[in-house]
C-alpha cells in the first residue's frame, strides 16, 4: 500500500485483462456448476422413472401371479425369477 | 487458480556449497556476491541461505545435506559437480531418489567425464543441454566455468532455456514448476485416450530448448516440437535426439498431414506472434488434431511490464477464445480453463485453456 493509504492502480490496462481472465475462469467454473447441477437432475429424473417402472412392474406380476394361468407362467424359470425378485416369493 | 511459493524468485543471490573443500577453492574464485557454505556450518545456516538463493552450485554433493532440503527449496536452479570416474552404479545408489530423480530441464549436471554424463542421461531423461562439460577436476576452475554458463543464462534474451521473456534460471525453473503442476493433470487426461490406440502423438508449437518433451514417456508417446526459430529447433534437437524438431516457415504452415496428433500444445508462444499469424497458427492446429484430440493452450492474457518491454502481441483470453472459434468455426468444445499465478507476480497473468476438437475423422 502507498503511504498516503489509498490504493492507486498502476496498470489500468493489467488489471483490466486479470479481471477479464478471472471473470473467464469463473464463467467456465459456473457453467461446469449448472452442467453437474443439470447431470444430478437428469440422474434424479432417471431414477424416478425407474421406479415407477418397477412399480408397473411388480403390479403386472402380481396380477399374473395370481391368475389362473399362473401354473402356465410358473413352468418358465424366467418368470420364477422375477417372482422371487420382485415379488419376494419364496417359490 | 494456481499460486506457489515466491521466494526464489525475488532478489537473492547463487550460493555455492563447497563442502570439505573449502580450503581447496581460492577466494578468488568465489564471486563477492555468493554465498558460501562448507561442511562445519551447512545444517545451521541451510534455511536462511537457501531461502535466498537464485542457483546453487554443489561442488561437493557428497556431504550435502539434500534429505534436509524443504520442499520448495528444489525450485531453485542446482549445479550438480560430479567427480571423473565415478561409477554411475555407486552415483545412483548414493543420489538416485534422493537428488538425481528431482532435477529437470533447468539444472545442471557439472562434469569432465562424458561417458559418464551419458549414462546418467540416458538413466534419468534428462536434456543434452543440462551438462556443462569441463576439462579437468580443479574446482577453481570448475567454480568458473559454471559462473560464465549461468552469466550467459541469465542475461542473453534468447538462452536456450528461456521460458518467455528472461528473468533468469531461478525465475524460469519457478515459473516451469508452476506451468508442470497444472499441465499434468490435462496431459494425464490425454494419455487416458491415447492408452487406447497406441502411441500418443504430442505436438508443441513453440517448443523452444523442447523442456515439454520431458513430461511424455519416450515409450508411449511420439513427441514432435515445432519453432519458428531454427537454431532453436536446432537446439531442441541436441537436446533430445530421439525426440522429433522441426522448424516453422514464415508462412507459419506446418509441415504434417490434416488429422495427425492426439495433443496439440502451445505453452507461452502465442504472444509472439501478430494476430493474423495467430489465426494461421491456430487453423493449423485445429486442423493437425485428430476429432476428440485436444488443443491446449498455456499462454499469458496479462500485460505486466516485463512483457510491455519486449513489444509482443499480447491480447486478453476473451479476444483469443474469440480467435479460436473464429479460425476453427466453432469446431471446439471448452473442455478446462484455469488461471495461473506466476512466482513474484501480483497477478494472474497465466491462462490455461483445454478444447476438444469436434468432428467425425476424415480416415479410419
Amino acid at each position: 500500500m502507498p503511504n498516503d493509504d489509498f490504493y492507486t492502480p498502476t496498470d489500468i490496462d493489467a488489471l483490466r485483462m486479470e479481471n477479464e481472465l478471472l471473470a473467464f475462469e469463473v464463467r467456465f467454473l459456473k457453467a461446469q456448476l449448472a452442467e453437474s447441477e443439470r447431470l444430478k437432475e437428469q440422474l434424479a429424473e432417471t431414477q424416478r422413472s425407474l421406479e415407477e417402472t418397477e412399480g408397473h412392474l411388480v403390479l403386472l406380476l402380481s396380477h399374473t401371479a395370481n391368475s389362473p394361468f399362473r401354473w402356465f407362467f410358473r413352468l418358465r424359470s424366467s418368470f420364477r425369477t422375477l417372482e422371487r425378485k420382485y415379488l419376494n416369493t419364496g417359490g | 487458480m494456481a499460486n506457489t511459493s515466491t521466494h526464489a524468485s525475488t532478489g537473492g543471490h547463487p550460493v555455492i556449497y563447497v563442502g570439505r573443500f573449502v580450503n581447496e577453492v581460492a577466494d578468488a574464485a568465489l564471486s563477492n556476491a555468493c554465498s558460501v557454505l562448507n561442511e562445519r556450518d551447512v545444517v545451521p545456516r541451510l534455511v536462511t541461505v537457501l531461502n535466498r538463493a537464485t542457483v546453487v552450485i554443489f561442488l561437493d554433493p557428497f556431504s550435502f545435506p539434500f534429505d534436509a532440503m524443504a520442499d520448495e527449496h528444489w525450485i531453485i536452479p542446482m549445479v550438480v559437480v560430479l567427480p571423473s570416474g565415478s561409477e554411475v552404479e555407486s552415483l545412483a545408489t548414493t543420489f538416485g531418489s534422493v537428488l538425481f530423480e528431482r532435477l529437470g530441464f533447468f539444472d545442471y549436471i557439472v562434469t569432465s567425464d562424458y561417458s559418464l554424463w551419458e549414462k546418467l542421461r540416458l538413466k534419468y531423461g534428462w536434456a543434452e543441454g543440462q551438462h556443462i562439460p569441463v576439462l579437468s577436476d580443479d574446482l577453481n576452475e570448475i567454480t568458473a566455468t559454471v559462473c560464465a554458463v549461468l552469466e550467459v543464462e541469465s542475461t542473453s534474451p534468447h538462452a536456450p532455456k528461456t521460458v518467455g521473456i528472461n528473468r533468469g534460471p531461478c525465475f524460469g525453473k519457478a515459473l516451469h514448476s508452476v506451468q508442470v503442476a497444472a499441465l499434468k493433470p490435462r496431459f494425464a487426461a490425454a494419455r487416458e485416450k491415447g492408452d487406447s490406440k497406441g502411441p500418443l502423438d504430442v505436438l508443441n508449437v513453440g517448443t523452444g530448448g523442447g523442456r515439454w518433451a520431458l513430461s511424455f514417456d519416450l515409450g508411449k508417446t511420439h513427441f514432435v516440437g515445432l519453432d519458428v526459430r531454427q537454431d532453436l529447433a536446432r537446439t531442441a534437437r541436441v537436446n533430445f535426439p530421439d525426440r522429433h524438431f522441426d522448424s516453422l516457415d514464415s508462412d507459419l504452415l506446418f509441415p504434417y498431414n490434416s488429422e495427425s496428433f492426439d495433443l496439440v500444445l502451445s505453452v507461452a508462444a502465442m504472444y509472439h506472434v501478430s494476430a493474423p499469424g495467430k489465426r494461421t497458427l491456430l487453423s493449423e492446429m485445429w486442423r493437425v488434431a485428430r476429432p476428440g484430440g485436444r488443443l491446449l493452450f498455456l499462454e499469458d492474457f496479462v500485460f505486466t511490464r516485463q512483457l510491455g518491454k519486449q513489444g509482443v502481441y499480447l491480447i486478453s483470453i476473451t479476444e483469443f477464445v474469440d480467435l479460436i472459434l473464429n479460425a476453427t468455426a466453432g469446431q471446439v468444445v471448452l473442455e478446462y480453463v484455469e488461471s495461473l499465478r506466476y512466482p513474484g507476480e501480483d497477478l494472474h497473468t497465466g491462462g490455461l485453456i483445454s478444447l476438444l476438437k469436434l468432428g467425425v475423422p476424415r480416415t479410419y
